[in-house]
Parts: structure tokens; C-alpha cells; sequence
């Protein structure tokens, strides 16, 4: 959400931007998988923000006359072994799920976002040390720092945003100091300084309504792939301790569970399913929209074409 | 610049990456919350001791103390870490301290290793058949379903996947296949598959791309005046060039995959590198722990020298850097 | 005409697009004789490429032949099945293209590039191919034919590379070479060279060429004869004399004043006012018509046809005699110095000498 204002923040500044907002959201129109998917998503936020008000329950309370309930009017989602009513456990997943992966989205954004500005504007050692860095953290996938910044840190929603957060910020600082080296030495540029510009005005006027297009991409991509990585973590017994709930602790035990309460599979693993696939329709569709270059030569431009494996690969790398 | 040259300065590059990340794994588990023991197997025994023999509790403490080197300052103890774990010395772990380390991963590195490769491997050998056909029937029925399809399977990671193998293979069709174990080459099967469903969807759209792209260069409509068959045309022209293309693509897709095999050895119950990580995370087993994020770390670093040199040897125009 | 190699009849070519049909060929008619040297001149976009692919049957994406024949050793090619036309090419008809680098397979060497074709055609065997191969790398000028058999496209320089080109498109000595702009991506002295090597070779084999060129200089040097194409219709046709004495079309007089020699000053030269246009519709008048000065309201109203002028010479134009008398003559003022005395005689031997002559310079 917060990203979502930062891009409108653009167009208030620099005016000159609105027909060419206007024109990404035509272009975002026509892609009807991106618009299910923006549907599905607001879908999810609005009730990750009311869900613990609209949650029969609360997440951590049990009800062992009921457990392992299969799915019934008083509970939709069946119950699990304790007792907790999966419906709760979902929606408060839901508030989790989105505390966690915005704030950490938003972390890397932040953090990538300023060091890749560092290293592209002032170049040199602070260019060199930052680039080994990331070069480092694209080597090795992100989830191996996580794992042990959870260990270090702890199992409550704090310590696991920082954890997921903290090593995704390799992704952002490459595209931003590409931006500005591609833009620095930009036509564009040049034509602006030779008429005067300030160095200041070039940035605020030039760089940050293309750098802000494509990091807002970026973090489009991000949301989901930490969501991934959030579940990630608690399949390998690291992620939210219960009793705070969470997707991954609800796929990660349906999968002992399936056997016998298959309920308590169908429910949280459908809906975390849905909102991955409506977050990547979302942003590919945003990608389109907001850089409609990067889609040339073909329907699957160069940065679709095996976006996910570049992205989930070596994204945030350790 | 000469291969020996090359992968001399690979093989530095490789080192420094390597080091670095046991020496930021030791130091996070060290600065992490609880002595060093604390959470592993032997922690009960040693806090159930302190109390009953203050004096047996602190002979052990210092005999494990030096053993693991526990002692000395903090930079020898990372410089010593990253020096033994480099020359393959991992001692013994904190779970299990009368089985080497080294004897855990021989059992458990080939598991977590087939998984991979198979995954990759089959990934190939469906994804690019299946997008040298939708480039061919490009805006075709045939073309959108197979994009559609690859781009849910892009979205969906393998363990969500998993669980729903384990669903329909153990709830709605039981004994066709085992959905648990390791050991016989049934139960290989769904774990590939689910690890696999992912790549073959990324493989695919990405060999669509580039076929498409590669069907429309003009060496391809040389080889057509040249009066080529049009099968080899497409085989030897088009989709021998966007090969290229795809290798650079395999070594972020297998990071992920080994990512991946930590997961759906989970839900499996397979009893590869990716449980020895789970556990040992779980427990706070330093030694264990910081061992397979190397030796997976290793796997991958590994395979991206495998995946530069195998793009060197497909395109005569890269020069090794 | 029945001894016509290649006989070329009303082709017509649509390209769908999103904004619409794009009318790129309009009833295109030529032919090429056993051993004729043919030049087909024009702007980009004026359907000269795509005519010539199209009878290849090497269209690419949403181009379609919506009409003609195109008749090959009796065969129209525009009815062959894929299988059978890929017979036809690179073993009867060769071809090259503009640009040598994007056209040469960047992952395969050079020496394999050449043996294909000979290979997919069974022209010879696997060793006999890879002799050919060596002595074609030799007779088109690359030295060191054994070393460079190995050598890959981006380990030449843009003139080998087009030598490679032509060495592919003669291995099974097609007797029509099909060169579609291949001095344009070149420097002006390897094209010299390059234009050269193609009459070398011509006279060797005894081929047939068919030479697509915007270059006008480049098609009166070697052509035995000239068409002349604009919005996908030939506008004139005439053998090599005619063309540069008596040009009867206003389009190609005024292609002819827009050439830049040496020592042209700008105020000789007389630019054709306008672009080339794309035509979203079939033709309905001159299509050159609004470039045009000799405009009338007939012009505006009827497509002229293609009509024989004199023996051999045939225009497009409703006024053509009238242009042929009052301005022809001064069209044919630039050519003229290079037209009369001895070069035309030297001209008149044999279209490729003057390049012939250069060559033995540079040699």
C-alpha cells in the first residue's frame, strides 16, 4: 500500500506524469489476468486488515471438544488437532502474511533503493564495495541468511520481517544503480545538463519517475516471492512460532495431516495459492504496464522470460 | 584469457564467497540469543547436570568449550571455522557428536543431489520440447494454454506443490505411489515432480521466448535459402542458438531448486542435506547447521561454473572473463 | 519468353498488420534469362525485397502472396509444396542478404555453413563437400581456406563474411543467384570487390542474378538490365542502354537526379519531393502521382500499366512518351558523361566491366 501512494506521490510532483500514468493504467486494463489479480489482492489486504475483527476466534484459542473438526457450519474450515478454528487461523494468516511481507518488501526496497543510488551516483569504492556485495548476495540464494538471521533473531513477526527483509536488497540496488549509470550517461541527461539543470533537478526530475516505475515493479515481484520465502522458512520449522498462525505452518502440517484431516490442507494451501498466482499476475501485468520496453521482442520480453527463475533463484541472494 | 587463468580466478572468487558465508553464519549463530548448546540435544543433559553436579556440568563445558574452540576470541574462532569447513574438516555436530559430520552428508548430500539434478534434468527435457512447440504454434490454442499453464506453475512453489501430490496420491489415489521415504526409485518420483513442475514451467516460457526471438534472425532465413530441411532448420538453427540463451537461465533456476529440495524433503520425509538443514536450524546445532548451508551453497556456486563454462562452450562469441 | 529462367507474373503480396493490410507487391511482372544479369531498383519499401522473398517462399510472419505465378524451369513456385520448394532452394536458386553478420549462424563455423546446403541437397558426399567448401573459401577471396574453414561468423570482418554469404549461396551452383542489397552493410571499397566477385562468378557457373539494390550506381554498373519499383508496382523496365539513354518514367528520372557522385554540388542534385508511401489500400491511381510533376487529373484517376515504349523498354506512366521527350533527354544529362565516348562503348560489352576494371586497380 505504501508503495501504491509513493508512485501517486510521483505524479503529484511532476504533473507531466499523470497522461503517462494514465497511459499504464489503459495498458494495465487490457491484461484481464493482471486486473482477476488486482481484484484477488485487494481482496486479500482488505481482509488481512479487518480480518482479526471478523475472525470467529482468536487465533490462539482452542477448543479440544472440536479438534480435527472436518469442515462445518460453525466451523467452515474444519478445525485442526488443538482445536483452533482454520477459518481464524487463515484470516490472522492473512494479517500476518501481509505485516510480514510488505514490511520486509519494503525493507529491501529501502535498503537496495539506497545503496544502489550511492554506488550509482557516486561510483568509485563505494560503487566497487557495494557491487561485490551484491554480486555475493546474487551468488547464494537469500533464504541460507535468513535462516540464520531468524536464528539469531528470534520467531515473532518482527525478527522474521527483518530476516526475509534484510538479504533482498542485492535485487533492488543492481536495478536502481543500473538505472542511474544508464540514465547518468543517458541522452537525456545530457540534453538537460547542457541547458543548465541542475544536478539535483536532473535527479528529482528525470531519475526518480524512472527509477521509482521500475523499483515499484520490483517490489511488485518481491511481495509474493517473500511470501514464498516466508512460508519457506516455517516449512523448515523456522518461521512464525505457533501459536502466531501462517500459511507455511498450515501447508507444512497438512502435509503429516493430509492423511487423515485432509480439510486442514485444502483451505489455507488453495487460498495461498491464489493470492501467489493474483500477486505475479499483478505485477507482471504492472511490468507491462509501467515498462513497456522491457517487453520487446515478443509476447515474453527479456525480463518475463524466466523472471521467476532470475527472481526466485538468485533474487536476494546470500 | 586462458581456461586455466579463468578458472584459477573462479576458483578464488568461489573461495572468497564461500568464506564469507561461513564466517556471517558463524557470527549470527554466535551473537544469536542462549550459549551455544543451549538448544541442542546435549543442552538438556548439560542443564540437568549444571544443577545436579555444578562441578561434572563446568568439566564438560570446558572439554566441549575447547573442543569446538569455544575459548578463543571471536576472530580465531571464525578464521579457524572457515579454515576447517574449507579444507572439508567439520567435526562432529551437536545432535549427534559421535557420528563425523562427514559421514551424515555422505548419506544425505547424494539424496538432496539426485533430487536436484533430476528436477533440472526433467525440467529440460519437457520444458523445451514443450516451448520450441508453442514457438512453432505461436498465437495459437495450443501456445496460450501452454503459457497459461507455465505461468501458474511459476507461481506455485514446489512445497505447496508437494502438499498437494502428497494429497492426491495419498488421500484420493493411495498406492500408486509412495508419498513419503527415500530409498527405491518410487519414491523419487513426486518429489522430482514436485520440485520440477516449477522449472519445466520456467524452462518452457523461456525457450518459448527465445525460439521465437531466434526463429525471426536472419541466419534462420539463410538457412532456409540455403534450402535446409525445415526440422533441422529449427533444430540446429533456431533452437541451437536460443540454447544459449537458456543455459544462462539454468544456473539461477537450479539455486532455486536446491532452495526447493530443503523444502519438499519436508513434506516428504526424505532424509537429505535438506533435514540435516531443517534439524540442525531447528536445534541450533551450530557445527551441522553451518555445514549444509555450505555444502548446498557449494552445490550451487558449483553448478554456476558449470552453467559459465557450458555458455563459453555454446557460444564461440564469449570470451571467459 | 519461353526461354526464361525465372518468369515473374502479377505477384502480388498483402502483409496483415494492426492497423490494417499493408499492399506491399501490387502485380509485379519481370523475368530473367539464362545468364542475365537483372537489377531491381528502389526505395526501402517499395517491395523489391519482399517480391523476391516471397517467391522463395521465405515471407516471414503475416506476409502472404495473395496472387500470380512465378514460374522456375516450369515449375511456379508459388504452388510448390514446402518440401519441393526447399529442393529448389540453395540447390537451383542461391541467395544472398544484406546484412552478413545477423544472416551467418553465429554458433556455427564457417566451413559447416557451406557444407549444409551441399549436404541437405546431396550435391556430394561428406568429404566432397568439405573439398568444395575449401575451394569455394579460396575462389571467394578468404586466404588461409583451411584455417578459416574452422573460423566462426564473428572472427570475420563484415567484407569476409559477405564472401562467406555469396561461397554458401553458390555451393551447389545454382544457375539463379538471388542478391538482395549485399553491398549495402559494406564498406564502399569491399563493395567494389564484392560486386566483382559476383560477375567472377557468374560468368564461372554461368548463373543467372538477380541484384537488388537501392544503389543506382551499383545496378548501372552491373546489370544487363533495370527495373524500376515504387509502392509495390514496377514503374519501368528497360535493358541497361535504354535505361541510361532514354528513361521515360518521372519516378526514375528522379531517382537518377538524386544520385550524389563525386563532385556533385547540391544545387545539381533535385531531390523527389514526398516519401515513399505505404499503401493501406490496393492501388487505384499512379501511386506516385502526389510526388509527381508531370501530374494530371488521369493520373489521379488510373493506374497506368506497364506498356511496352520500345523494344524491350516498358513504363508505367500515362505520359510517358511525353516525359521521354522533354525531360528524358535531360534525365539522361548526368548519365550522359559517363554515358558517350569510350566508357559507353565499354559499357556496352559487358555490364560488369567497369567494375571489372576498378577491381584490377584495387588488385
Amino acid at each position: 500500500m505504501a508503495a501504491i501512494t509513493a508512485t501517486a506521490g510521483v505524479a503529484v510532483r511532476a504533473p507531466r506524469r499523470h497522461s503517462q500514468l494514465s497511459l499504464a493504467w489503459r495498458r494495465y486494463k487490457r491484461n484481464r489476468l493482471a486486473l482477476a489479480g488486482a481484484v484477488v489482492v485487494f481482496v486479500y489486504l482488505v481482509l488481512g486488515l479487518i480480518g482479526p475483527w471478523v475472525a470467529p476466534q482468536n487465533y490462539a484459542t482452542t477448543n479440544f471438544l472440536y479438534a480435527n473438526h472436518p469442515p462445518s457450519l460453525r466451523f467452515p474450515f474444519g478445525t485442526d488437532n488443538l482445536g483452533h478454528d482454520m477459518l481464524s487461523q487463515v484470516l490472522w494468516s492473512m494479517r500476518n502474511a501481509i505485516e510480514v511481507t510488505f514490511g520486509a518488501s519494503l525493507l529491501s526496497l529501502v535498503i537496495g533503493v539506497v545503496l544502489g543510488l550511492w554506488a550509482g551516483m557516486r561510483g568509485g569504492l563505494a560503487d566497487m564495495v557495494i557491487m561485490r556485495l551484491v554480486d555475493f548476495m546474487f551468488a547464494i540464494p537469500g533464504f541460507f541468511l535468513s535462516l540464520f538471521l531468524v536464528v539469531a533473531m528470534g520467531y515473532t513477526i518482527l525478527p522474521v520481517l527483518l530476516a526475509i527483509g534484510i538479504p533482498g536488497w542485492a535485487q533492488y540496488a543492481r536495478l536502481v544503480r543500473g538505472l542511474v549509470l544508464g540514465m547518468r550517461n543517458g541522452e537525456m541527461v545530457e540534453a538537460a545538463r547542457a541547458f543548465g539543470a541542475s544536478r539535483a533537478h536532473i535527479a528529482r526530475l528525470y531519475l526518480l519517475p524512472n527509477v521509482a516505475n521500475s523499483v515499484f515493479v520490483a517490489f511488485a515481484f518481491g511481495v509474493p516471492f517473500d511470501l514464498i520465502v516466508m512460508a519457506g522458512l516455517s516449512v523448515v520449522g523456522l518461521g512464525l512460532r505457533p501459536p502466531l498462525p501462517s500459511f507455511g505452518n498450515m501447508i507444512a502440517q497438512a502435509g503429516t495431516n493430509v492423511l487423515g484431516y485432509p480439510w486442514l490442507m485444502y483451505f489455507p494451501a488453495a487460498i495461498f495459492a491464489v493470492i501467489l498466482i493474483s500477486f505475479l499476475f499483478v505485477a507482471d501485468g504492472l511490468q507491462e504496464a509501467l515498462n513497456p520496453k522491457a517487453d520487446e521482442g515478443g509476447r515474453i520480453g527479456r525480463q518475463r522470460r524466466g523472471g521467476r527463475a532470475r527472481r526466485l533463484g538468485s533474487r536476494g541472494a546470500f | 584469457m586462458g581456461l586455466v587463468k579463468y578458472l584459477t580466478k573462479r576458483f578464488f572468487a568461489i573461495l572468497v564467497t564461500i568464506s564469507l558465508v561461513l564466517a556471517v553464519g558463524y557470527v549470527l549463530i554466535y551473537i544469536s540469543p542462549g550459549t551455544f548448546y543451549s538448544a541442542a540435544n546435549m543442552g538438556q543433559g548439560l542443564s540437568q547436570l549444571q544443577v545436579s553436579d555444578p562441578a561434572l556440568y563446568t568439566q564438560y563445558l570446558n572439554s566441549l568449550n575447547s573442543r569446538y574452540g569455544l575459548n578463543q576470541p571471536l576472530i580465531e574462532q571464525v578464521g579457524k571455522y572457515v579454515w576447517h569447513s574449507l579444507s572439508f574438516n567439520f567435526g562432529t555436530s551437536f545432535q549427534n557428536p559421535s557420528v563425523p559430520i562427514v559421514h551424515q552428508l555422505a548419506s544425505a548430500l547424494p539424496i538432496s543431489a539426485i533430487l536436484a539434478f533430476g528436477a533440472i534434468g526433467l525440467a529440460v527435457a519437457l520444458g523445451v520440447p514443450l516451448g520450441v512447440l508453442a514457438a512453432l504454434k505461436r498465437n495459437t490454442w495450443l501456445d496460450s494454454a501452454l503459457t497459461s499453464v507455465s505461468m501458474v506453475g511459476q507461481a506455485i512453489p514446489a512445497f505447496v506443490l508437494a502438499v498437494l501430490l502428497v494429497l492426491v496420491f495419498g488421500v484420493w489415489f493411495p498406492g500408486i505411489l509412495p508419498v513419503s521415504g527415500w530409498g527405491n526409485f518410487g519414491e523419487a518420483v513426486l518429489p522430482i515432480v514436485a520440485l520440477s513442475a516449477g522449472n519445466v514451467a520456467v524452462v518452457t516460457r523461456y525457450t518459448r521466448g527465445s525460439m521465437v526471438e531466434a526463429l525471426r534472425q536472419d541466419y534462420v532465413r539463410t538457412a532456409e535459402a540455403k534450402g535446409i530441411p525445415y526440422r533441422r532448420v529449427v533444430l540446429r538453427h533456431a533452437l541451437r542458438n536460443s540454447l544459449v540463451a537458456l543455459v544462462t537461465v539454468i544456473g539461477p533456476t537450479f539455486a532455486f531448486t536446491v532452495l526447493s529440495t530443503v523444502w519438499v524433503e519436508q513434506i516428504f520425509t526424505i532424509p537429505g542435506l535438506g533435514t540435516l538443514l531443517a534439524t540442525a536450524f531447528q536445534n541450533k546445532d551450530v557445527p551441522m547447521s553451518i555445514t549444509s548451508v555450505y555444502i548446498l551453497s557449494l552445490l550451487i556456486v558449483g553448478m554456476n561454473l558449470v552453467v559459465d563454462l557450458l555458455y563459453r562452450v555454446m557460444d564461440p562469441r564469449v570470451k571467459l572473463e | 519468353m519461353a526461354e526464361d529462367l525465372l518468369s515473374v507474373e502479377d505477384l502480388r503480396v498483402e502483409f496483415e498488420r494492426s492497423d490494417g493490410t499493408v499492399y506491399a507487391v501490387n502485380g509485379v511482372d519481370f523475368s530473367v534469362a539464362p545468364g542475365e544479369t537483372l537489377g531491381i531498383v528502389g526505395e526501402s519499401g517499395s517491395g523489391k525485397s519482399v517480391s523476391v522473398l516471397s517467391i522463395m517462399g521465405l515471407l516471414r510472419g503475416n506476409g502472404q502472396v495473395t496472387g500470380g505465378t512465378a514460374k522456375f524451369m516450369g515449375k511456379d513456385l508459388l504452388k510448390l509444396r514446402r518440401r519441393q520448394l526447399e529442393d529448389i532452394r540453395g540447390r537451383d536458386i542461391g541467395m544472398i542478404f544484406q546484412d552478413p553478420m545477423s544472416s551467418l549462424n553465429p554458433t556455427m563455423r564457417i566451413g559447416d555453413q557451406i557444407m549444409e546446403g551441399m549436404l541437405a541437397h546431396q550435391y556430394t558426399n561428406h568429404k566432397g563437400a568439405f573439398n568444395r567448401a575449401l575451394q569455394l573459401l579460396e575462389e571467394v577471396g578468404i586466404p588461409e581456406a583451411r584455417a578459416r574453414f574452422r573460423s566462426y561468423p564473428h572472427e570475420f570482418s563484415g567484407g569476409m563474411r559477405q564472401r562467406a554469404m555469396i561461397a554458401m549461396a553458390v555451393a551447389c551452383e545454382p544457375q539463379l543467384l538471388i542478391a538482395d542489397e549485399p553491398t549495402t552493410a559494406v564498406d564502399v571499397t569491399v563493395q567494389t570487390q564484392i560486386l566483382v566477385l559476383l560477375r567472377e562468378l557468374q560468368q564461372k557457373q554461368r548463373m543467372s542474378v538477380v541484384l537488388i539494390t537501392h544503389d543506382f550506381g551499383v545496378a548501372t554498373n552491373v546489370c544487363d538490365r533495370i527495373i524500376v519499383m515504387y509502392a509495390g508496382k514496377v514503374m519501368e523496365s528497360a535493358p541497361l542502354a535504354d535505361f541510361l539513354a532514354r528513361p521515360a518514367h518521372p519516378y526514375t528520372i528522379g531517382l537518377r537526379r538524386s544520385v550524389i557522385e563525386v563532385g556533385t554540388q547540391a544545387h545539381q542534385l533535385k531531390a523527389i519531393p514526398g516519401v515513399a508511401t505505404t499503401l493501406m489500400a490496393p492501388p487505384h491511381n499512379c501511386p506516385f502521382a502526389e510526388r509527381c510533376q508531370w501530374v494530371t487529373d488521369l493520373c489521379r484517376a488510373e493506374v497506368p500499366e506497364l506498356r511496352p515504349l520500345s523494344d524491350g523498354h516498358f513504363v508505367a506512366c500515362h505520359r510517358a512518351e511525353e516525359v521521354l521527350a522533354e525531360a528524358g533527354a535531360n534525365g539522361a544529362e548526368r548519365a550522359a558523361p559517363r554515358g558517350d565516348g569510350a566508357s559507353a562503348s565499354a559499357r556496352s560489352r559487358g555490364a560488369w566491366s567497369q567494375a571489372g576494371d576498378e577491381a584490377t586497380l584495387h588488385a
